[in-house]
C-alpha cells in the first residue's frame, strides 16, 4: 500500500514556481530522506503531504485521502520542525501529558526515558530553551507519537553532534520497534545516509531522483583523464559534474550504465576510473551548476 | 502486514475539539489572568467616581458622588475583544496544528474556549460592581448612602446574563474581524476605516445599519436579548469558519 502518493504536484506562492509537476508514491513503513540544497523545495511538499498547504494543482494522496484540512490525516501524522509552537504557560511534562491526549498511539514511557537521558527539565518552559534543546524535544515528541506518517523537517537543527548521532540511532531504533513511513529532510545526505532505505533528490522545486540508498551507491561512476579523451568520450552523454584537474586533465561523473558501454567501445586509454560517494553524488545532482562554484570563478 | 505494525487511527470531530478545547483552556490561562488585571485596572479608576457635582448656597452645601462599575464592563469588553483577534493570529494558529486538527475542530475550539471567556468575563466584571461597593464603603465610607447597597439577586442575576450576552457578541465580532485579517492584511486598513464610516458617515447615510443595532442592542426583553445575541453571534462565527476553511496553516 502506499502512504503517500502525489501526481502532477506543482505549487506556487504568487510568481514563484516552489513545486514543478513531482509525480511519486512512498510505500508503507519505509524511511526516506528528502534531500535537497536550501530552496529547493522540502519544507513546501512536506507541509503539502501534512496537509496544511494546498496543492495548487496536480494530486495529493495520503492514507489514501486528500490530505488538506483533513482530520483522519492529521490524526495519524506528526510534522515536526523547528518552528513548532507550544503554549508559553506548558511545562515540557505538560505539553508531553497534551501530547499523549492527542495521540492514540502515544508512548509515554518512551517519552520519559528520553527525556531522562538527554535530561531535560521537566518543570522548564519550551520557549527558554535553546535552539537545540528544542530540537532534542521536539524529536522526543515526534518519536513517541508513533504515527504511522512521521515527518521530520530538517530535525537536527542547532543539535550538537553527540545528540545528533544518538538522535538517529534513536530514531532507527524506535523505527525497528514500531515499523511506520518515517520522511526525515535534510540538505546534507552524508549524516543520515546509514538509517535511510530511500532517497528523495529535490532540487529547484523538481524531482531530481528517487532510489533506494543502495542503488544510489551503484548509481554513478567519475571518470578522471586527459581532458580531450575524456571530451571526445563523453559527447553527448549527461554530465552530472565536472572539473579540470592540473592542467590538461578533466574529471568527470556520469551514470555507471553509460560509462561501462562507452569505456567497452574506447577502451581504458588512460582513463582511470572512481566511485562516487552517495552523499557528494546528491551534491552533483541538485547543484545549480554542473562545475560548481568553481565555474564561477573560472573566468579566463 | 506484520503484527507490529501501527494501525490507522479514525478520529471524530466531537473528540478532537473536546481535546482541542481543553488543551486551549490550560495553554491560555495567561490571558485570564490579563483579564483580572484588566479588570483591577477598571476598579481603581472607578474610585475617583463616575461623576461628581454639587450644589449649596452660604449655609448648605449638597455634594454629589456617583460610582458605577460601568467602566470595568467596559474594559471587560476591550478585553474579550482583543483576546477574540488575538487567537486568530498565525502564532495561536501553529499552537493549534502542532497537535491533531483540521480547520473547522481549530476554529469550534476557539468558539468553545470564547464562550468560556465570555461567561468567566461577564459573572467576575459583573461581581466587581459589587466588590468595587466594598472598596468604597471603607474608604469613603461615611458618604456612602446604605439604602440600595446590597443589589436584589435577580437584578445581579440579569446584569451577569446581560454582560455575557455582550461579550458574546463582542467575541464573536473580533474574531470574524482577526479571520479577516487572516484572509487580507488589507483588512489591517479597511476595518478600522469601516468602523469610523459606519459610525459617521454611513449610520447618517444608510439607516438600516441603525435598525439593526437598534434591533440587537436596543432590545429590553431579556429573553429576545438572548434569542437575537445568540443567532447573531452564531452567525458570525459560521461566517468565520466558512470564511477561513480553505487558509493554509504553520
Amino acid at each position: 500500500m502506499d502512504v503517500i502518493s502525489c501526481q502532477e504536484l506543482t505549487k506556487t506562492f504568487g510568481r514563484v514556481r516552489a513545486l514543478n509537476n513531482i509525480t511519486f508514491t512512498i510505500g508503507q513503513n519505509r524511511i526516506t530522506g528528502l534531500i535537497g540544497p536550501n530552496g529547493a523545495g522540502k519544507t513546501t511538499l512536506l507541509k503539502i503531504i501534512a496537509g496544511f498547504l494546498r496543492a495548487s494543482s496536480g494530486e495529493v494522496r495520503v492514507f489514501s485521502e486528500d490530505p488538506f484540512n483533513n482530520l483522519k490525516v492529521a490524526a495519524n501524522m506528526i510534522f515536526i520542525d523547528d518552528q513548532m509552537r507550544f503554549p508559553t504557560s506548558l511545562t515540557l511534562s505538560e505539553i508531553l501529558a497534551s501530547a499523549a491526549a492527542f495521540y492514540e498511539n502515544w508512548d509515554m514511557e518512551l517519552a520519559r526515558r528520553l527525556f531522562d537521558y538527554f535530561s531535560l527539565d521537566p518543570e522548564q518552559y519550551h520557549h527558554k530553551l535553546s535552539k537545540g534543546m528544542k530540537s532534542t524535544f521536539n524529536m522526543i515528541i515526534g518519536l513517541a507519537a508513533r504515527c504511522p506518517l512521521t515527518i521530520f523537517d530538517e530535525p537536527t537543527t542547532g543539535m550538537d553532534a553527540g545528540v545528533r548521532k544518538d538522535y538517529y540511532r534513536a530514531l532507527l531504533r524506535d523505527y525497528l520497534q514500531k515499523p511506520r513511513t518515517i520522511i526525515i529532510s535534510s540538505h546534507l545526505l552524508n549524516e543520515i545516509e546509514d538509517i535511510l532505505e530511500d532517497i528523495f533528490l529535490l532540487s529547484g522545486g523538481e524531482k531530481r531522483l528517487q532510489t533506494p540508498v543502495s542503488d544510489l551507491k551503484e548509481f554513478a561512476v567519475a571518470l578522471r583523464g586527459r581532458r580531450e579523451v575524456i571530451d571526445k568520450l563523453t559527447a553527448g552523454q549527461e554530465i552530472y559534474y565536472q572539473k579540470s584537474v592540473g592542467k590538461d586533465h578533466s574529471y568527470v561523473v556520469i551514470r555507471r550504465d553509460a560509462a561501462e558501454g562507452l569505456l567497452k567501445k574506447a577502451g581504458r586509454d588512460g582513463l582511470e576510473v572512481f566511485p562516487v560517494k552517495a552523499d557528494d553524488l546528491c551534491v552533483y545532482l541538485t547543484s545549480r551548476k554542473r562545475g560548481g562554484i568553481d565555474s564561477v570563478f573560472d573566468r579566463y | 502486514m506484520s503484527l507490529t505494525d501501527i494501525s490507522l487511527t479514525e478520529p471524530s470531530l466531537f473528540d478532537t475539539v473536546k481535546k482541542q478545547f481543553l488543551y486551549k483552556l490550560k495553554g491560555r490561562l495567561g490571558l485570564f489572568l490579563a483579564m483580572m488585571g484588566v479588570q483591577i485596572m477598571g476598579l481603581l479608576f472607578s474610585l475617583s467616581g463616575a461623576s461628581s457635582h454639587g450644589m449649596g448656597d452660604n449655609f448648605l452645601y449638597v455634594s454629589v458622588n456617583e460610582f458605577s462599575s460601568d467602566l470595568i464592563i467596559w474594559f471587560t469588553f476591550f478585553w474579550i475583544f482583543v483576546v477574540a483577534v488575538l487567537i486568530t493570529t498565525k502564532d495561536y494558529q501553529n499552537i493549534d496544528f502542532t497537535f491533531v486538527a483540521n480547520r473547522l475542530s481549530s476554529h469550534l475550539s476557539n468558539v468553545g474556549f470564547l464562550i468560556t471567556a465570555a461567561v468567566i468575563g461577564g459573572v467576575t466584571a459583573m461581581l466587581s460592581g459589587t466588590l468595587l461597593r466594598i472598596v468604597i464603603y471603607f474608604i469613603r465610607g461615611r458618604y456612602m448612602l446604605s439604602e440600595n447597597f446590597i443589589t436584589a439577586p435577580e437584578v445581579v442575576l440579569t446584569g451577569i446574563a446581560v454582560t455575557i450576552l455582550y461579550l458574546l457578541l463582542i467575541s464573536a465580532l473580533g474574531y470574524f474581524c482577526g479571520v479577516l485579517v487572516q484572509l487580507s492584511k488589507v483588512f489591517i486598513v479597511i476595518l478600522p476605516a469601516l468602523y469610523i464610516g459606519t459610525v459617521d458617515f454611513l449610520a447618517r447615510e444608510l439607516p438600516v445599519i441603525v435598525k439593526v443595532y437598534n434591533f440587537i442592542i436596543g432590545e429590553n426583553s431579556l429573553a429576545l436579548l438572548a434569542v437575537k445575541v445568540l443567532i447573531t453571534t452564531a452567525l458570525i462565527y459560521a461566517c468565520s469558519c466558512v470564511l477561513a476553511n480553505r487558509l493554509e496553516v504553520r
